[in-house]
């Protein structure tokens, strides 16, 4: 699988670089010679000063590596990672009933509750896709792109030049003036209101969302084939955030042979004209947004007047939603997940969710120093239920409070519902009874 | 049917209900605590696989069961005593052997652990604090393995200030959740005649203990009990 997308990548990506292959770390582009040199454009007008901006694909490659994206997303160029790291195709396959689990036992009590994470868009072909900026803005502070996915892009341990690199590696395409000229034609000979009006007839809203402009619903035409619609529908993007991700002459294109810039996309080809494309692209990138909602301050939650066991706080949250990524070292199987043993360019915490001691066992700091997560921040909020706290913030497109400097729990999950974190914050209030 | 059978065979049925704990609920976990208990009459102790045999051990030491579990570990793992632990599972096993026989001051036997002499009992005690060394050199920075050690050492005079040195270390960053291993640092406490640390160590204690007996109050160097003991 992974090796079908990383030829894909490849050849996409033979279009800048020098060369392409295949090794024994699978198929992925080389940048010969690419820092600091323009050697490798292919004429396409890149230089060592729009690198400097831009970021290093040869570094981008390392840290898509490091961050191990190939866990999650098809197309990274990276070869397919080991069974118990591959996090969306292992769900992937529960939820179809192709999964080998150790016991018949065991895989219903798996089928039962493995709904979630069973996709992640793609990242073949990119370059073709996305502008390299977003990319870079979108890794660093990722955000609700897809409404109807439950899941989002973890918030990563990144820095913005690490984001340039891997969006210069994943989007190396060079801006040209052609494209410039293409992009001219989009916006002045594109018509917003037949664009829009297109949209309606099409059914983009079926799966789409574009939040501040009407998009209703409508039913897809009997004609137009969906390869596979509940996939389809779970990874459209908001269109609300396609001007930033694309430039109108890539939507139009995107438009007119999805297919081809990403086989095996599920988004359907309309066989639209040139000119219909244009004027959804128009329509796309160009009407008129209203202004997001300000979004809601996060209150730190009032602690119940009943007590509140731990077990209760076991069976509700921690075995519910913390332990898969925070289990038991001795008794898991796989890697006991990246907030134990590291994984997705975070170094181990060597958090251990599944237990009472483990639960007082605390986690380790950057530097490896061992820290209670019943510390409490400078406001008096125990550092876990900020942490729970701080993932309300990032839904909620809020800074990160300047007095926690902390990463949203749970990783690229929906925050919890606010009833959990306040039974979390009572139980510590009570003295964090067994 | 005589009376041992009889007993024997209402253990066999009774027994898998009360430990086996449906605790297996992520993805990625593979013991199988979860598994519903067979309604079969086995007139023997059960045959478990490690990872079974290793959570139910946790449940009967969590009950103060020291010598089942220690029964159940070495029924399933012959080879616990001199075997290594380079498996995760192994670890597990070896880590609540050493607690059942901590605990039970080296009487949790098994054939593998004679326990009909005091030296047998002590040199019981002294193999389960080689093997909790022994995993927490494996795993350093594990406050859980550490809570543990600190807990066998406190059993044994002599290593004591080792003992108050691993416990208080853990328990002035917070990072204790072992009653048991409160328990023994309020006995180190008291031991030093420091009265104020020895209840806060007995109330972490209480918190923490799913058996509250083990919270008992020591008595401070001075040979007083304390206040606490009077009130509680």
């Amino acid at each position: 699988m992974a090796s079908k997308a990383g030829w894909r990548f490849a050849a996409g990506l033979a279009l800048v670089a020098t060369a392409s292959a295949c090794d024994a770390d699978g198929c992925a582009p080389k940048f010969l010679g690419l820092a600091g040199s323009s050697a490798h454009d292919g004429g396409l007008g890149i230089d060592a000063a729009a690198l400097a901006v831009r970021g290093d694909p040869i570094r981008g490659r390392a840290l898509v590596e490091r961050f191990e994206c190939n866990r999650c997303h098809e197309g990274t160029g990276l070869a397919t990672p080991p069974l118990e790291k591959q996090c969306v195709s292992c769900h992937k396959d529960i939820v179809r009933g192709k999964h080998k689990a150790p016991s018949d036992f065991v895989n219903a009590r798996w089928v039962s509750r493995v709904t979630q994470l069973a996709d992640a868009p793609s990242l073949d072909n990119a370059y073709g896709r996305l502008k390299p900026e977003w990319i870079a803005t979108f890794v660093r502070n990722p955000h609700d792109l897809r409404p109807k996915l439950v899941l989002t892009m973890p918030r990563l341990a990144i820095t913005d030049a690490e984001a340039r690199d891997v969006a210069a590696y994943l989007a190396p395409r060079a801006d040209t003036k052609a494209d410039d000229l293409e992009d001219k034609l989009v916006l002045e000979r594109g018509n917003a209101p037949v664009g829009r009006e297109l949209m309606i007839a099409k059914g983009c809203g079926t799966c789409h969302a574009m939040t501040g402009a009407t998009l209703p619903g409508a039913i897809l035409p009997t004609d137009v084939k969906v390869p596979d619609l509940d996939t389809g529908m779970r990874l459209a993007p908001d269109l609300r955030f396609t001007r930033e991700r694309m430039r109108p002459a890539r939507v139009q294109e995107w438009l007119l042979r999805p297919e081809e810039i990403r086989p095996g996309t599920p988004m359907p080809n309309f066989k639209l004209t040139a000119e219909e494309a244009r004027n959804i692209a128009k329509a796309i990138v160009a009407d008129r947004l209203d202004p997001l909602p300000a979004a809601e301050p996060v209150e730190v939650p009032k602690p119940l007047d009943r007590e509140v066991t731990f077990a209760e706080v076991q069976a509700t949250v921690l075995k519910r939603t913390c332990w898969h990524c925070h289990s038991d070292p001795d008794l898991e199987r796989g890697d006991t997940g990246p907030g134990n043993s590291g994984g997705f360019g975070f170094a181990p915490r060597g958090l251990n969710l599944a237990e009472y001691t483990g639960v007082f066992a605390g986690a380790t700091d950057d530097k490896g120093e061992r820290h209670s997560i019943f510390a409490p921040m400078k406001d008096g909020t125990p550092r876990i239920v900020a942490a729970l706290l701080a993932r309300h913030r990032e839904e909620r497109g809020l800074p990160p409070d300047p007095d926690a400097d902390l990463r949203g729990m749970p990783l690229g999950l929906p925050p919890l519902p606010m009833d959990e974190i306040r039974l979390v914050a009572t139980w510590i209030a009570q003295g964090r009874k067994r | 049917m005589n009376a041992l059978l009889k007993i024997t065979l209402a253990a066999s049925v009774l027994l898998p209900a009360v430990v086996l704990s449906p605790r297996a609920e992520a993805c990625g976990v593979f013991f199988e605590g979860g598994r519903p208990p067979s309604p079969k009459l086995v007139a023997q102790v059960p045959k478990r696989t490690p990872s079974n045999a290793v959570e139910v051990a946790q449940v009967m030491i969590d009950s103060a069961a020291y010598a089942t579990a220690a029964t159940t570990l070495a029924t399933t793992f012959p080879t616990l005593k001199t075997g290594d632990t380079t498996s995760p599972v192994d670890a597990r096993a070896h880590r609540l052997m050493a607690l059942a026989l901590v605990r039970s001051e080296g009487a949790a036997g098994s054939a593998q652990f004679p326990t009909a002499t005091a030296d047998q009992k002590l040199a019981n005690v002294q193999w389960a604090i080689g093997a909790l060394r022994g995993l927490n050199a494996r795993r350093t920075n594990d406050p859980a393995l550490q809570a543990d050690l600190g807990e066998a050492l406190a059993h044994v005079p002599s290593l004591h200030d080792e003992a108050r040195k691993v416990l208080g270390a853990l328990a002035e960053k917070d990072l204790m959740g072992s009653g048991h291993a409160y328990a023994a640092l309020a006995k180190l406490h008291a031991e030093a005649g420091d009265a104020k640390a020895t209840e806060l160590a007995l109330s972490r204690c209480k918190a923490m203990a799913t058996d509250k007996s083990v919270c008992k109050t020591p008595e401070i160097a001075d040979g007083k009990a304390l206040a606490l003991a009077a009130r509680s």
